[in-house]
């Protein structure tokens, strides 16, 4: 009786299976003549917002270009974990046989497929993946995203410029995170600054009081912080100001998220980073409307990187050498993250200047002219 | 080109096969609960990516990787070796934990999270393995061999001391059977095993970086081991294959995009617990888990 009862639930599970396999095939029926663009982002796992923000600005993008009958896109999920990177990737390129990729968006899975791409030529534009270990010449891998070395440059030039030397440094213990606190360590360091903290947090911590004690008796006057995601980052700014840790935050281009406002609340005021300038406000008001929160950099990233590519792949008719030479001579491209070029390393090419969160919002910083 | 995407998956199935069985020696043989084996393909991976990366040759770094790894299974047994049950668990989870935090924190080793890129594809004797066919054969060879040698153990006079160390090492000790030096010996084996299987993960992937050896990625390996059935080498062949193939049909469900990632890996749990309610004890599952 029991046994019966769980080959029901087995058969039951099956079935549903088939089902859907089936409502899938239905819903596959696509137009013969459109070009496959293969999408990978991470949408499970500890960045699965970030990576959902991403898809939604890529989908309002695919609408806004009137795209949806030439490009058909194909979402991997790599859960920024490399080695599912790799078989995405290899699902997207030997059995969908795409020749462009929109991501991957975490640094690993970048650097694991990287050969791959290079190898089978296929074109990758990523709205994320800001590694340093990622600039380097003559590959088939671009991204909107901007490198951490420029986003680094301008916190540590504010920083001097309000004499301050002495700063303490809170990152992720991944390679986005490395990326960020290496950049801004070595240019910080260059310009005469002290590093009297120096630590990072796990991918799924939310518990930083320890770290902030320690922070707290450095006594430093600012701290650089890029943790895993922003939720954690909001976290931090809480718990930083519920134990009296009242300095200057700073942090990278990724802090402009609905997600720390929600967790940090108006600890997060006070907060400045990076921002790319000019930004096209009428996207950024487009995806409000759609999805009732602003949108991430990484998502006018995202929104950015399919439009270069469509626009690449309707110039060259799918040609891909033809567009991988075009996007090596991208200049000024007007996206949502302003005028992008690629550089000679693929990399993206923009205006940066600081923002700030002041009353639960994120606004220019007053007393910066850009 | 539809190959390489099989071949990718097969040679990750052989990666896995590997580690699996090493660990069902260690699990199902010896009954150790040991969760440090993650760490030990860890050791592997680092090993081998770190001397190929300064130019040594590939052999040698496949080799060296199994030997080091074992080494750190002598030295893990000793002072586990009175443990048992939750307990050992509880000090191999330890163990992993401490070997996750050296590749993350000793930078000028392990160049900490942003981890080891560019590591070279294997070259034996000149031949470079470049292309994925032949790495899937190295891959496929090493696992073959990896098979017979741990199922040579495993009917061995040796590996029956090994059965009775499981089910009552008092009676073992009783008579006669040194405990320690078995379960040792057993550990260390397993440890030899994972880390060959890590410096195959380390060429094949080409970059390494601590995230890859959490213990969350030890959970699919000992998903692996209890549903091939405690004991069994060959029922954890067959897991190793469904664990690592089954998410595959997946992707081609067409589900709205809207969630394609959450729902792949809610039916995927779902399948694994329908054979879980289909056969409690794994697919060939010889002893039951206490």
């Amino acid at each position: 009786m029991k046994r019966n009862y769980v080959i029901n639930i087995g058969v039951f599970i099956i079935c549903a299976i088939l089902c859907l396999a089936l409502f899938g095939c239905v819903q596959q029926v696509k137009n013969e003549n459109s070009t496959k663009v293969g999408v990978i982002l991470p949408l499970t796992g500890f960045l699965a917002n970030v990576g959902k923000d991403t898809q939604n600005a890529i989908e309002l993008a695919v609408n806004d270009a009137n795209a949806l009958t030439k490009i058909e896109l194909i979402y991997e999920d790599d859960a920024c974990d490399s080695t599912k990177a790799v078989t995405a990737y290899q699902k997207l390129a030997s059995v969908d046989k795409v020749n462009f990729i929109i991501g991957p968006f975490c640094g690993q899975s970048a650097i694991a497929i990287l050969p791959l791409l290079n190898n089978d030529r296929v074109i990758s534009i990523s709205p994320g993946a800001p590694d340093n270990e990622l600039s380097k010449p003559n590959d088939y891998f671009f991204r909107t995203r901007i490198p951490n070395k420029s986003e680094t440059k301008i916190i540590v030039d504010y920083l001097v410029s309000k004499g301050i030397f002495k700063v303490a440094v809170y990152t992720a213990r991944n390679t986005f995170g490395q990326s960020y606190h290496d950049s801004f360590v070595n240019q910080f360091v260059d310009v005469g600054g002290e590093i009297v903290f120096d630590d990072g947090s796990a991918d799924y911590q939310v518990d930083f009081k320890t770290d902030l004690l320690k922070i707290k008796e450095k006594n430093p006057q600012a701290i650089f912080l890029v943790p895993a995601s922003r939720q954690q980052m909001g976290i931090f700014a809480k718990q930083a100001r519920e134990l009296g840790v009242d300095i200057l935050f700073t942090g990278g281009a990724v802090t402009e998220q609905q997600d720390l406002l929600d967790a940090a609340g108006i600890a997060a005021n006070g907060i400045i980073y990076p921002y790319v300038s000019p930004k096209n406000m009428e996207i950024f008001y487009k995806y409000v409307a759609g999805y009732g929160k602003i949108p991430s950099m990484e998502a006018l990233n995202g929104y950015d990187a399919f439009n270069i590519l469509f626009g690449q792949i309707q110039v060259c008719d799918g040609n891909k050498e033809c567009v991988r030479n075009n996007l090596n001579k991208l200049k000024d491209f007007n996206g949502a993250e302003g005028l992008i070029s690629f550089d000679e390393n693929g990399d993206s090419r923009t205006i940066l200047g600081l923002k700030q969160v002041k009353d639960e919002k994120f606004v220019l910083l007053s007393d910066t002219n850009d | 080109m539809i190959e390489a995407y099989f071949i990718n998956l097969i040679i990750l199935v052989g990666i896995y096969i590997i580690l699996a069985i090493s660990l069902q020696l260690s699990i199902g043989f010896t009954g150790s609960f040991n969760l440090g084996h993650i760490a030990f393909f860890a050791i592997g991976a680092y090993v081998s990516a770190l001397l190929t990366l300064n130019g040594y040759p590939f052999i040698f770094a496949l080799a060296l990787a199994g030997i080091i790894a074992a080494i750190f299974g002598v030295i893990l047994s000793i002072p586990t070796s009175k443990l048992k049950g939750d307990y050992l668990a509880l000090a191999t989870l330890g163990f992993s934990f401490v070997i996750y935090a050296i590749a993350l924190n000793w930078i000028e080793l392990t160049r900490g999270p942003l981890g080891l890129p560019g590591i070279p594809k294997p070259e034996i004797l000149g031949f470079v393995f470049s292309n994925d066919f032949f790495f899937m054969i190295l891959v496929l060879a090493i696992a073959f061999v990896s098979y017979l040698v741990i199922k040579r153990i495993t009917v061995s006079p040796f590996g029956r001391a090994l059965g009775a160390i499981r089910d009552d090492e008092l009676a073992a000790r009783t008579l006669g059977k040194n405990s320690l030096k078995l379960k040792s010996i057993s550990l260390a084996t397993a440890a030899f095993f994972a880390g060959i299987s890590g410096s195959l993960f380390a060429h094949y992937i080409t970059f390494i970086d601590p995230s890859s050896f959490t213990f969350m990625q030890l959970i699919p390996i000992l998903a692996i081991v209890i549903i091939g059935g405690l004991a069994s080498l060959e029922g954890t062949i067959i897991a190793a294959i469904i664990i690592v193939l089954l998410p595959e049909p997946l992707r081609f469900i067409g589900f709205p995009s809207s969630v394609v990632g959450p729902a792949r890996q809610i039916i995927y749990a779902l399948l694994l617990l329908a054979i879980l309610l289909l056969k409690p004890k794994g697919i060939m599952g010889k002893i039951k888990l206490e």
